[in-house]
């Protein structure tokens, strides 16, 4: 199995982290300074790392900072920081995702399978299989001969509406598009005023194939304008 | 700005000294060649030293070229001539001679050289010069003029009658005469004489006593009315009166001079030659007895012959025995003289070696033309040997010991130019002392400029002047010791120059400090003046500052006019002068509306130039500015403190997360562990909840203190409301439909396009929902509506408003519930943290919105407006 390695000075923080993720049946490495972490990457061969920002010795962002000087594992910041700029920051410098203190057990291995997922197979498989009809955004893959869709390889059961409204935004990834225009497309009838039935239907959708609903990583929305799934 | 230069009180002094030395030294070099440049020589005549000035630059001819020889052989020229006219008058034969016979008309018109009258009247000398060297001159009487024609008359006739006794009377009155030198008689002498005279002088005074009888019968007549008396008054008032000699000294025919003239007019043309006479004969005899001491002198160095070539002989004046000599002989003598002069009118002829000029000679021959006639010869000759002990050799000794002034002039000269450079130097240093900042004055400078300016013009002037003129009248008008003369003048150059400085520095420490215009007691009155009137007019009330300008200006336009033409003008400039003053001040009270302006509408840095202003413009301007100060020094703090506190709810939120993240994940462990007791299980859902509040709180409140802190940043966009309400009521259909509560959604046209940051909207529909979805009474039913109000010139704005039925009593005032932490007391237990209206309402307000809370009874209801904008 992969070995995560997860560094954090509250040393209950990285034990409880240690707990779930050998549960999951990871090989957990533990440090807890940015220093100490710096070493293990040298000696062992890590997949995934888990970093804290404010450490001792050696701060998450300039160990994140060191480390991309020489590897490209993923990398999930954890930190009790949750402003934008504190986000931006850390995703700028070079890290994969960045979950905040205090964080949902579940949500966090979610996010650790789907990277370890996206950088142990996808990132080698590639599009050597690539047909006409599969489409891609990041980690979500639809099939439209097979009508199946996939996010980080697990499947995703969708009805046919929601189905329709998704294949709709991932072929026209990075294009917003209001509830009516949805509605239009996948019904092939005129909207007549307003209508909350997409609304409900995008919110199904995220909860299926989002770890995190209420922070969207593929289907988002423009509030005030509609939806739209970002080129990837 | 380039620091002053500063120096000590010690070189200042010293600086001081040694420009008062070489302004002395100066001075008294100028003072010593000008001594030197003056010879004194003792005059001939033996009273006064005579000055005459060598020009200190020229002594380089000899002493017989130089001005000073020429001017003393001009001077004694002239005086010769004029000595030799006296010798003629005074002289017979050249020995004096008192019995000579003077004729008064002819001799006190000569220089006339008129004809004379026919009448002589001749005295002889002597008589005449005791009479002038008495002590009033010629003593006389006054007559009236009827009087003296009558005494003219009778003088004549009495000539008549004495003819016979002619020889007697005339015997006796010169022997009384000659005899007695008795000293002059005056008036009372004469009377008491005349009363004592023989009969025929006796009617003289008896004549006199008549005529005051009939002045006063004349009196008297006019009285009585008479013609006669009347018109006799008027000619005695009107009578000219005559002055008759007292004759101490008859003519040399022995008869009065009453006796020679045929009418009054003419007797005072004789008697004013009388005085005349007598007065010149006296003066002339004076300076004869001086010339004569000098010019008689056979041993003198000037020698002199005038010759007068007449038909029985020559007469000549000279100090050199030319008897018998012919006239080539005196010319030879003279012209072998060292330095001669030769002028003959007759011949046309002027020879001198000398630098006196013809015309100069001529002159003077010219004033005494009436004296020598034309065949007048004048030899003049000076021995520049100098053999005998006199004037002329005094002058030359002198002369050869007064020493060139070329040193002197440059030692002056070298002085004026270093005391010029000191003086300078002492300019530049007043006022500048070492150690001290800017200028440093003294008492002095303290004085009113004008006042101090004219002290230093009186004492500088008075000091300077007194020493001019001390040391000229010393050094020129009387014989006194050179150096006692320079040492006054060193002692006057010294007070004056210090005078001098001590106004002069003054002055310019006035101006480096530039108080010298506003120390003028003048422009002092004119200030204190001026905040005088300010004062009054500031203090006076309102009533008083209103009405006493409006009567005045009503006063001056209804008086002026009526005072005429030049009024109108004057009512014209002083109304000219209330519109400019009005002007005035509505222009400062504009500046000051502007400035309040500004402030209102946020420009907190804005300042009124209140140092224009004046009275109660300046005032209320320095009071704005006041106020907006203090406004813009509260709202900085509030903003200062409002971050502060945000940043310190942000740091000690993160010191809360990181505990928080143990016990929310241990807690979530212990769920998964095998569990049977089931109160344990319901412990682990009390923290589990908890905890999840905990963090939930935590991260509202770093929300909240940020929003209401201004410190976000917000990327506004067009936005549909309509759009936001659909995409917002499929988020949480569902979980409304969870609890029962049945959403009612009212909505206008499509789009209500508002202007705002999307995420932030969001936020508020986002908590505004979930406040519902808490607090709204189960099964009952929510209403969102969406109005447009339109407004006149413009899109208009959209009214959002959201209704539920509240499941408990409204406990707290609406405003409280948006304030941070306060909520219903009776819904503290349920979740949430109290800070979703307020974060509702701080984002609303800051994209522009309002934000309202209305309950009524259990109606809970939220209101917001945006503006609309137009695509």
């Amino acid at each position: 199995m992969a070995n995560i390695l997860v560094c954090d000075d509250d040393k209950a923080i990285v034990e409880a982290i240690e707990i779930y993720l050998v549960q999951e049946g990871y090989q957990v490495f533990k440090a807890y300074d940015g220093l100490e972490a710096l070493k293990i990457l040298e000696s062992e061969e890590i997949h995934l790392l888990i970093m804290d920002v404010m450490m001792p010795r050696l701060d998450g962002i300039h160990a994140t900072l060191k480390i991309r000087e020489k590897y490209s594992i993923p990398i999930i910041i954890l930190s009790a920081k949750s402003e934008d700029a504190d986000k931006i920051l850390g995703l700028n410098i070079g890290a994969d995702d960045y979950v905040t203190k205090p964080f949902n057990p579940l949500e966090l291995t979610a996010r650790v399978k789907s990277h370890l997922r996206r950088y142990t197979k996808l990132g080698s498989i590639g599009g050597a299989e690539e047909a006409a009809q599969v489409y891609r955004a990041g980690g979500l893959v639809i099939n439209d001969v097979t009508k199946e869709v996939t996010v980080d390889e697990e499947p995703v059961k969708l009805t046919p509406i929601e189905y329709n409204i998704l294949l709709l935004l991932v072929k026209n990834q990075g294009k917003v598009f209001s509830i009516n225009q949805i509605y239009e497309n996948i019904w092939n009838e005129e909207a007549i005023g307003a209508d909350n039935t997409v609304a409900v239907h995008i919110r199904h959708i995220r909860e299926k194939i989002e770890i995190n609903p209420k922070e969207p990583r593929y289907l988002k929305v423009v509030w005030g304008v509609g939806y739209k799934i970002d080129k990837q | 700005m380039k620091k002053a230069h500063e120096y000590g009180r010690g070189i200042k002094v010293f600086v001081t000294i040694l420009e008062t030395f070489f302004v002395v030294l100066c001075a008294v070099c100028i003072g010593i060649v000008s001594c030197n440049a003056v010879i004194s020589v003792a005059n001939w005549r033996n009273t006064l030293n005579v000055n005459y000035y060598i020009s200190p630059f020229s002594k380089t001819a000899a002493f017989e070229d130089s001005d000073v020889f020429n001017d003393m052989v001009y001077d004694n020229l002239n005086d010769v001539m004029r000595y030799c006219v006296i010798r003629g008058q005074l002289e017979t034969d050249g020995v004096f001679d008192e019995t000579k016979e003077i004729d008064i008309e002819q001799y006190a018109r000569h220089f006339e050289e008129l004809p004379v009258t026919d009448t002589s009247i001749r005295y002889r000398l002597g008589d005449l010069l005791h009479w002038g060297q008495a002590e009033n001159g010629i003593s006389m009487m006054e007559y009236p003029y009827s009087e003296a024609e009558q005494m003219i008359k009778r003088a004549h006739g009495e000539t008549d009658r004495e003819e016979a006794a002619a020889e007697k009377t005339a015997s006796e009155e010169t022997a009384s005469e000659e005899t007695a030198d008795i000293p002059q008689k005056d008036a009372g002498d004469i009377s008491q004489e005349a009363a004592e005279a023989p009969a025929d002088n006796l009617y003289l005074w008896k004549d006199g006593e008549t005529v005051e009888i009939v002045y006063e019968e004349a009196v008297t007549a006019t009285a009585g009315g008479e013609e006669n008396g009347e018109t006799v008054y008027e000619e005695y008032a009107e009578e000219e009166y005559v002055d008759i000699p007292i004759e101490r000294y008859l003519p040399t025919d022995g008869q009065s001079i009453l006796a020679h003239v045929e009418n009054v007019e003419e007797l005072e043309e004789m008697v004013s030659y009388l005085q005349d006479t007598v007065r010149m004969l006296g003066e002339n005899y004076n300076s004869y007895k001086e010339y004569q001491k000098y010019f008689d002198q056979k041993e003198m160095n000037f020698q002199y012959c005038i010759l007068e070539e007449k038909e029985d002989g020559r007469l000549f004046y000279s100090n050199e025995d030319i008897e018998g000599k012919s006239r080539q002989e005196i010319k030879d003598y003279f012209t072998g003289m060292g330095r001669h002069l030769y002028f003959s009118p007759a011949e046309f002829v002027y020879e001198s070696n000398t630098s006196i000029r013809e015309e100069q000679v001529r002159n003077i021959w010219s004033s005494y033309r009436y004296a020598y006639p034309d065949n007048t010869s004048v030899w003049i000759g000076v021995d520049t040997g100098f053999a005998y002990n006199d004037a002329f050799r005094s002058a030359w000794e002198s002369y050869q010991k007064a020493a060139p002034g070329y040193l002197l002039i440059l030692v002056s000269i070298v002085s004026a130019l270093v005391a010029f450079v000191l003086f300078i130097a002492v300019t530049c240093m007043a006022g500048r002392k070492k150690g001290t900042d800017g200028v440093s004055l003294i008492w002095f400078d303290r004085w009113y400029t004008e006042i101090a300016m004219l002290t230093g013009a009186a004492v500088t002037g008075a000091a300077f002047i007194g020493t001019g003129a001390s040391v000229s009248l010393l050094l020129y008008e009387t014989i006194m010791d050179r150096r006692e003369v320079i040492a006054l003048l060193a002692l006057g150059v010294l007070v004056t120059n210090a005078a001098f400085l001590f106004f002069w520095l003054s002055l310019i420490r006035r101006i480096k400090a530039k108080i010298f215009w506003n120390r003028f007691l003048v422009y002092r009155i004119f200030l204190r003046c001026k905040d005088t009137l300010m004062k009054l007019y500031d203090d006076s009330r309102n009533v008083v500052r209103i009405w006493v300008p409006y009567l005045l200006f009503l006063g001056v336009n209804l008086i002026l006019p009526a005072v005429g033409g030049g009024g109108v003008f004057l009512a014209m400039l002083f109304d000219l002068g209330v519109g400019l003053f009005l002007y005035r001040n509505g222009k400062a009270h504009q500046k000051i509306l502007r400035g309040i302006e500004k402030i209102r509408g946020g420009d907190l840095d804005y300042q009124i130039d209140a140092e224009t202003l004046h009275g109660e413009n300046r005032i209320l301007a320095e009071a704005v500015n006041s106020i907006g100060n203090g406004i813009r020094q509260a709202v900085e703090k509030s903003m200062r403190d409002e971050r502060m506190k945000a940043d310190l709810i942000t740091n000690v939120s993160h010191d809360i997360k990181t505990p928080l993240t143990s016990i929310i994940n241990y807690v979530d462990l212990i769920k998964r562990e095998p569990v049977e007791n089931e109160k344990i299980k319901a412990y682990l859902e009390v923290l589990d909840s908890k905890s999840q509040r905990l963090k939930q709180l935590t991260e509202d409140l770093v929300e909240a203190s940020k929003i209401s802190s201004g410190n976000i940043e917000l990327q506004c966009d067009c936005l549909d409301l309509v759009e936001l309400m659909n995409q917002t009521t499929g988020e949480f259909i569902e979980r409304f439909e969870s609890k029962g509560l049945k959403l009612i959604v009212r909505m206008d046209e499509s789009p209500l396009l508002i202007y705002a940051d999307s995420r932030r909207i969001w936020r508020v529909i986002e908590n505004l929902f979930n406040n519902a979805y808490k607090y709204a009474l189960e099964n009952t039913r929510v209403y969102v509506e969406t109005k447009k109000i339109p407004e006149e010139g413009g899109p208009g704005r959209v009214r959002l408003s959201i209704k539920n039925i509240s499941a408990q009593p409204i406990s707290v005032g609406v405003e409280d519930l948006t304030e941070r932490f306060i909520r219903g007391d009776a819904s503290r237990t349920t979740e949430g943290s109290g800070l979703g209206l307020s974060i509702a309402k701080n984002l609303t307000e800051l994209q522009k919105g309002t934000f309202e809370i209305i309950s009524d009874g259990d109606l809970f209801k939220v209101v917001i407006t945006f503006s609309l904008v137009e695509k």
